[in-house]
């Protein structure tokens, strides 16, 4: 009977095998990533001061922000990095995979120096730096100074964040560098070819044939980095903790201020939504605007 | 039955009867005996166990300074003692400065037994109080296990006023009060004629005088056109160093945070924006501290004194051990003295001096599940032998006794009657359940002034706006 047949334990096996080899996986899934934002999703509607009384006070938080110069502040501070990094790291990638598509001579060596950056944790670059940087006893000034000149680097409020925008770029340029360099490597020959043979310009080729190919890995590019680029905690953290005078204070090291130094984790929770939201506008932006460049 | 058979049984009966009443008298005999060994065995098994809950290990954490010379001690004489000692495991646990109370006071909050002993100053006391087990009821509760005559040796120490909170003792304050001293360099006091009549240096005694000297001191000595002594240094840097160096400015200039009896919130008062322009222009118009001042803290002023950047400082008191160590600091070891801090000269003559300072112990988290162990350390590291131990590595210790110990004055004679003079002009920041916050906030505004993105007014403006929501959300204010 197909009845009796569904159910034998062969049968189930078969079927639930799978899901069973899955299932650790979706429990480290649920436990350490669904549980823990779900959680501060809803703590972000309390008051959760741990030196007062827990209780619901709904948008409250979201108001406070919202009305929260220092949190706007940060966002400005965040959307500063955000575009100039990821721009910067754009151009520069394009350049670099550009560079190492080409046969040159030390070739392989070359790509191991420019992606070695990207082997580096961020906190490791930011304390790295941080010494690098100090105006009396870091080695850049110590160069500088050989030809005259002296730069405070983090140590003055005006130079701070593009000091802080400068070792983004040196570290994350590798990313869209090998991402550039794979889709130009995917680019047909025949392509090319083709265009020479009716006439195109090496600038034309590159317009009309390299940057139409490469759209979809700068979408790709632009959508993952920007997300990345604007939740950027750890090495500022590492560096200069947000200041000074909270130039370099960006979205999340803000939340990560009123979470951890003020034991405000529902007021600490409602940024990091609102930074998440913010994230989700830009990727929907992207994604609706250069779609209908990728699909032409 | 048969006459012979009856007396058999009645025979039979009595020696039953006579080896029952032997066997009960013999049992009882025995549980005589054998009782009391029971219930010996118990108590012995329970002080047995008492003494293994004593020796349980337990995690203490602390952090690292490098402003912590007291704690370097603890971690590489004191703690390594107690163990051979008693034969007792402290795992010390030394935690970065950057991310100290994250971790620490984040795990007490989250009621988290990862921390049997924590190192904290007073000012955090009043924020945890409920995470924190009160040593006075726990000592009650546990009178066995307290060494004769501890409660009444606490006494000795002059800081355990603080470490009270809500009438309940906290805290065990074992390292000695900490503030900061006026420290410069004698030879360059000498070479640049800040000196008396008889030809001793003469450190400032007022603000006024202290710029006068830095600027004197701020010089290109090698002509090249760049500074190569700045004369004096701040702690610049957030979240909150910068504040601990402001706030001595606020208090000798005759700002307050807020007023004590009211909390009405005062840090903006014409006082307040007059310490701040001084304290930032020191940087921005005189130019006699270093440029890098925004991210200075205690290790960035040390290194600069150490290696002759800067003439002068306002330095924490635990600077002296390693500056006056030949190996660590040959540039300026024998070169440098210490006095007290300048003040405010007054319309009568006086000078107000205030000093910010504040009191690092150790507190017995309330989640702890080797309570009586974790006592047992804190009480060990507060007894006399151990704090004269820490007095002769760091000058300074929470027992008034160990401190004047001969052999301790021997070593720091001038530099503690220097402290002790200085102890009379410092306070500490006002205990509440937001002083963290208000620090951080002080720190956040005054560091816009010193970068001059806001003017001193504007900072502080924002800070008071600040600190009045907090105290109203604490209840201080309505």
């Amino acid at each position: 009977m197909w009845f009796k047949k569904k159910l034998t334990p062969a049968y189930l096996l078969n079927v639930f095998y799978p899901y069973l080899l899955i299932t650790p996986a979706i429990i480290f899934v649920l436990v350490a990533l669904l549980y823990p934002l779900l959680e501060s999703f809803r703590i972000s509607f309390y008051s959760y001061s741990l030196q007062y009384p827990i209780r619901f006070i709904g948008l409250g938080n979201y108001r406070r922000a919202l009305n929260d110069p220092l949190f706007w502040r940060s966002f400005v501070v965040t959307c500063y990095f955000t575009v100039a990094v990821v721009v910067a790291e754009l151009l520069l990638g394009l350049g670099l995979a550009l560079l190492l598509n080409r046969d040159l001579k030390g070739r392989s060596l070359m790509r191991s120096l420019i992606l070695a950056p990207l082997v580096l944790t961020p906190v490791v670059a930011g304390l790295m730096f941080r010494f690098m940087y100090n105006p009396d006893y870091g080695i850049l000034d110590y160069f500088l100074s050989l030809v005259g000149l002296r730069f405070l680097w983090v140590s003055s409020s005006s130079t701070a964040l593009l000091s802080v925008i400068l070792i983004d770029i040196w570290e994350i340029t590798p990313y869209p560098t090998i991402l550039f360099l794979a889709g130009l490597q995917s680019i047909p020959l025949e392509q090319y070819e083709a265009a020479e043979m009716d006439g195109a310009s090496r600038w034309q080729r590159f317009r009309h044939v390299t940057i139409p190919w490469l759209i979809p890995f700068v979408v790709l590019y632009l959508i993952v980095r920007t997300s990345d680029a604007f939740q950027i905690f750890d090495m500022i953290f590492a560096l200069t903790g947000g200041g000074p005078a909270g130039v370099t204070r960006s979205l999340s090291i803000y939340s990560w201020l009123q979470g951890w130094t003020n034991l405000e984790f529902g007021y600490a929770s409602a940024v990091s939504y609102v930074l998440v939201a913010f994230s989700a506008v830009f990727a929907i932006v992207y994604v609706r605007i250069l779609r209908a460049r990728v699909e032409v | 039955m048969s006459a012979p058979i009856n007396k058999a049984l009645l025979g039979l009966t009595l020696i039953a009867i006579v080896l029952s009443v032997a066997a009960l008298a013999y049992t009882l005999w025995v549980a005589n005996q054998v009782l009391p060994t029971i219930a010996g065995m118990k108590t012995f098994m329970a002080e047995y166990e008492k003494k293994l809950k004593l020796t349980e290990p337990i995690t203490f954490g602390s952090w690292t300074g490098p402003e912590g010379t007291d704690i370097y001690i603890i971690a590489n004489d004191l703690v390594p003692r107690y163990m051979a000692e008693t034969g007792a495991k402290v795992h010390h646990e030394i935690v970065s400065r950057d991310i100290f109370r994250e971790k620490l006071a984040g795990s007490l909050i989250a009621k988290s037994g990862e921390y049997d002993v924590i190192w904290v100053p007073t000012e955090w006391l009043p924020e945890l109080a409920d995470y924190i087990e009160p040593l006075d009821d726990f000592m009650a509760k546990h009178s066995d296990i307290v060494s004769p005559g501890f409660e009444e040796w606490l006494n000795d120490c002059p800081a355990l006023k603080y470490s009270y909170v809500g009438g309940k003792l906290l805290f065990f304050p074992v390292s000695g009060y900490d503030t900061v001293l006026l420290f410069y360099r004698t030879d360059l006091f000498k070479k640049y004629g800040i000196v008396d009549e008889a030809g001793n240096p003469k450190p400032p005694q007022t603000w006024e005088e202290y710029l006068d000297v830095a600027k004197k001191l701020t010089v290109d000595e090698d002509g090249d056109g760049k500074i190569d002594i700045y004369g004096t240094a701040l702690f610049g840097k957030t979240p909150e160093s910068i504040a601990w160096d402001y706030i001595y400015y606020l208090w000798s200039f005759g700002g307050e945070i807020f007023d004590p009896e009211t909390y009405k919130v005062t840090i903006n008062s014409p006082e307040g924006i007059e310490a701040l322009a001084y304290f930032s222009d020191l940087l921005q118009k005189h130019h006699v501290v270093p440029e890098g001042v925004l991210t200075y803290e205690f290790p960035e002023v040390y290194a600069a004194f150490q290696t002759g950047k800067i003439a002068m400082c306002i330095q924490w008191q635990a600077a002296y051990p390693g500056w006056s160590d030949p190996e660590t600091s040959p540039l300026i070891y024998d070169k440098f003295s210490y006095t007290l801090c300048p003040g405010k000269r007054l319309p009568d003559g006086t000078i107000r001096r205030v000093t910010i300072g504040h009191q690092w112990g150790v507190i017995l988290n309330k989640y702890s599940v080797h309570k009586l162990a974790a006592y047992k350390f804190m009480e060990w590291l507060m007894l006399k032998e151990n704090q004269k131990r820490l007095a002769l590595g760091y000058g300074v210790c929470g027992s008034y006794s160990a401190m004047i110990d001969p052999e301790v004055v021997a070593k720091y004679g001038h530099f503690q009657e220097v402290l002790a003079e200085q102890y009379k002009y410092t306070r500490l920041w006002p205990l509440t359940t937001v002083t963290h916050k208000i620090i951080i906030s002080i720190a956040t505004h005054s560091q816009e002034a010193l970068a001059a993105t806001l003017t001193p007014k504007e900072a502080l403006d924002l800070c008071a706006d600040e600190i009045e929501t907090y105290l109203k959300e604490a209840g201080y204010l309505s």
